[in-house]
């Protein structure tokens, strides 16, 4: 059975109770998180992340694919109602939509930014689908010193993609790296920086540092911000009444945005996705910089044009699906919640790579089904029938979100091992990671290092092992040579060459 | 000493920002003589396990010493937003508090972590939620907030031990 048709047969399995459960109970959790400013669906992904060792890995990836495209979607809310985002990828959609909001069409804008997100979305997965069992066969042709330029490639742009921070971001990765030797040699066994530590010696685990990083330190950001989220939750007391019959565009409103419009956006976002490090809103911004660029009332944007938010809307939802492609096919995340998922798939003891979609498919596809259908059915449906109360929902009780995220979060980290040695760690990683944040570090460079880092190490010595230490390999073969020009295509576009600049940006 | 270098020396310890990044090149350093007294990074022409501890530790010790002079010196491409963490921590040493709220949080989780197996979940849980919450929104209606404490450790529980059959310390397990 081909990939494309195991995943409409994954389909089939929506209809079971529980796993239709998961995938819902999962896109509400993430709209709720990237609809409260602050809150993002990294954290709701790393809470549920210990519940995966209990959970069938097929239903807990189809959750994570369902938070994942809520994620993109969710902050939109806040973004157009009090031009605060909820989430980094609707920063665009506030830019458009809260000019809407104060002219008394909010609902209307946030029909469109769920209009825009299930095109986009539903585009992106498809693409995801029909091109990564392509990528997978390519990427077996990247061999052991091309793995090794390819990670650099991967670290290099995430680094390079924090503009402005970009030393504080290689800092945060050199960090992650440094964690990532802690513990036995993957060639040698020789255990390294454990302190006399038995717990040391196997290494860090993935999970205390994701809980510590996204958990924990947003814990302590949240508490430090206190009266930051009074003012917001000030604000939100204002916003007026919201009608369901307010949200549904008109058709002549979609027309007139343009077919063209939402594909060249998604398109955008599926091949953003596909960079390390550069994420929704980062897809969301070209987007719409393209919408901009190529409308013929060049001077309508900013001021509450629904072209703007369609255009960021499709493209951050896309990068859902481009973002997944280097995930799957050479276990190289993009952005911390693919981090997470591979995490998820590490816990339960599959290595993704090359042979991911093959050996695995039958994992695999049931996400991408679920990517899909999240696209597809649960973003219209949660806007139509939650729309109204979604201000309501991102009102609630900060003591009570903080102290169950608190709870879920400290006890979550006990689960894997049941020993509150993980605990420390993730109260460790949680500290470090709020200090770094405070002081500017973008700590997603420090987890994508921790996870890159034993596969650079490991393809680094074993391409200068194979090559007596000659370090011209890396320019003789092929696939190696191809990822060096392409870091240096990268660098020179990412931190050379000057940025597009967007003049309206300056107005938010 | 000269006052433009004590004025320089002030700075370098005085400032948070400039302190913090002074801590991590001191942690980068320290990592990377970890990595020198795991021996030498090549033997008999094959790598060794320090290589690549060497290779990272290098690397962080020089960004880490360049990011902590540049914030010395004050040339940092990020000088505005290091100022204004820097006048954050003023106000917050300014507001006479022994401990800041998030440090506070910092020691009630630590204090949890250690007595999670001791007390049992429920207790120290119900606990810890409360102080957490109390840290949140103030010590006003502190019954409702028991109460709330108290469903959350409930829902925890329910979740944990019952949904997902992790098996939770007990106070008499």
């Amino acid at each position: 059975m081909d990939f494309l048709t195991q995943v409409v047969a994954s389909f089939g399995l929506l209809l079971n109770p529980t796993v239709l459960f998961y995938v819902v109970a999962g896109f509400l959790i993430g709209t709720v998180f990237s609809a409260i400013p602050g809150l993002t669906a990294t954290l709701a992904l790393a809470l549920l992340l210990p519940l995966t060792y209990s959970l069938d890995v097929t239903t807990a990836l189809m959750a994570c694919a369902s938070i994942y495209m809520a994620g993109m979607c969710g902050g939109s809310i806040t973004a157009t109602t009090i031009n605060i985002p909820g989430a980094p990828s609707s920063m665009m959609t506030a830019l458009e939509g809260y000019p809407m909001q104060q002219r008394g069409e909010g609902p209307l804008a946030l029909g469109h930014a769920s209009f825009g997100s299930m095109i986009g979305g539903v585009f992106g997965a498809v693409l995801l689908v029909l091109l990564a069992p392509l990528i997978a066969d390519l990427s077996l042709l990247v061999q052991t010193t091309g793995k090794c330029a390819l990670i650099l490639f991967a670290l290099i742009v995430i680094v390079i993609a924090q503009r402005g921070n970009v030393r504080r971001a290689a800092i945060a990765a050199c960090l992650g790296l440094m964690l990532a030797t802690v513990g036995l040699d993957a060639m040698v066994p020789v255990a390294r920086f454990s302190f006399g530590l038995g717990e040391l010696a196997a290494g860090i685990d993935l999970m205390p540092v994701i809980i510590g990083t996204f958990a924990i330190s947003e814990l302590l950001t949240q508490l430090a911000e206190n009266n930051e989220a009074k003012r917001i939750r000030e604000k939100l007391k204002k916003v007026a009444k919201i009608r369901r019959r307010d949200f549904i565009p008109s058709r002549s409103a979609i027309r007139s945005i343009g077919a063209a419009c939402y594909l060249k956006s998604s398109i955008i976002g599926y091949l953003v996705g596909t960079l390390p490090g550069a994420g929704g809103s980062m897809g969301g911004f070209l987007a719409y910089v393209e919408a901009v660029r190529t409308s013929r009332e060049p001077d309508s944007f900013g001021k509450g044009n629904p072209q703007g938010i369609a255009a960021a809307e499709s493209a951050n939802n896309a990068v859902c699906g481009g973002a997944l492609v280097p995930m799957l096919t050479f276990g190289i995340p993009g952005d911390p919640i693919t981090a997470i998922v591979l995490g998820v798939l590490v816990i339960n003891g599959i290595q993704p790579g090359p042979q991911l979609m093959e050996s695995q498919a039958g994992l695999i596809a049931p996400m991408l089904a679920a990517l899909i259908f999240s696209a597809l059915i649960l973003i219209p449906l949660t806007m139509y029938l939650l729309g109204p109360y979604f201000i309501r929902i991102v009102r609630i009780r900060r003591d009570v979100l903080f102290g169950s995220i608190a709870m879920l979060a400290v006890v979550g980290s006990y689960v894997a091992t049941y020993s509150t040695f993980q605990m420390m760690m993730a109260l460790a990683m949680g500290v470090l990671a709020f200090y770094l944040r405070k002081y500017g570090y973008p700590v997603v460079t420090l987890l994508l290092g921790f996870i890159l880092g034993p596969g650079l190490e490991e393809y680094l010595r074993r391409s200068l092992t194979l090559s007596n230490g000659d370090l011209t390999v890396f320019v003789t073969q092929p696939d190696s040579l191809f990822f060096i020009v392409l870091t240096g295509i990268f660098v020179y576009f990412l931190a050379i060459r000057k940025p597009v600049q967007l003049k309206s940006e300056s107005a938010t | 000493m000269s006052r433009s270098s004590s004025s320089l020396l002030a700075r370098a310890l005085g400032t948070g920002t400039a302190r913090f990044h002074g801590v991590l090149a001191l942690l980068a350093l320290g990592y990377l003589i970890g990595g020198l007294a795991m021996g030498p990074p090549l033997e008999a022409g094959k790598l060794t396990p320090s290589f690549f501890p060497l290779l990272i530790g290098m690397l962080a010790t020089v960004l880490c010493a360049l990011q902590w002079w540049s914030s010395v010196r004050g040339t940092g491409a990020n000088t505005l937003a290091d100022a204004s963490v820097d006048a954050d921590t003023k106000e917050g040493n300014a507001s006479g508090r022994r401990f800041s709220p998030e440090l506070t949080l910092m020691l009630a989780t630590l204090v949890y972590v250690l007595v999670f197996q001791w007390l049992g979940y429920t207790l120290s849980t119900l606990v810890y939620v409360l102080g957490v919450m109390l840290l949140f929104s103030g010590l006003g209606k502190w019954l409702s907030k028991v109460a709330i404490a108290l469903a959350i450790t409930a829902v925890g529980f329910v979740l944990f031990n019952q949904v997902f059959n992790v098996r939770l310390p007990t106070l008499w397990g």
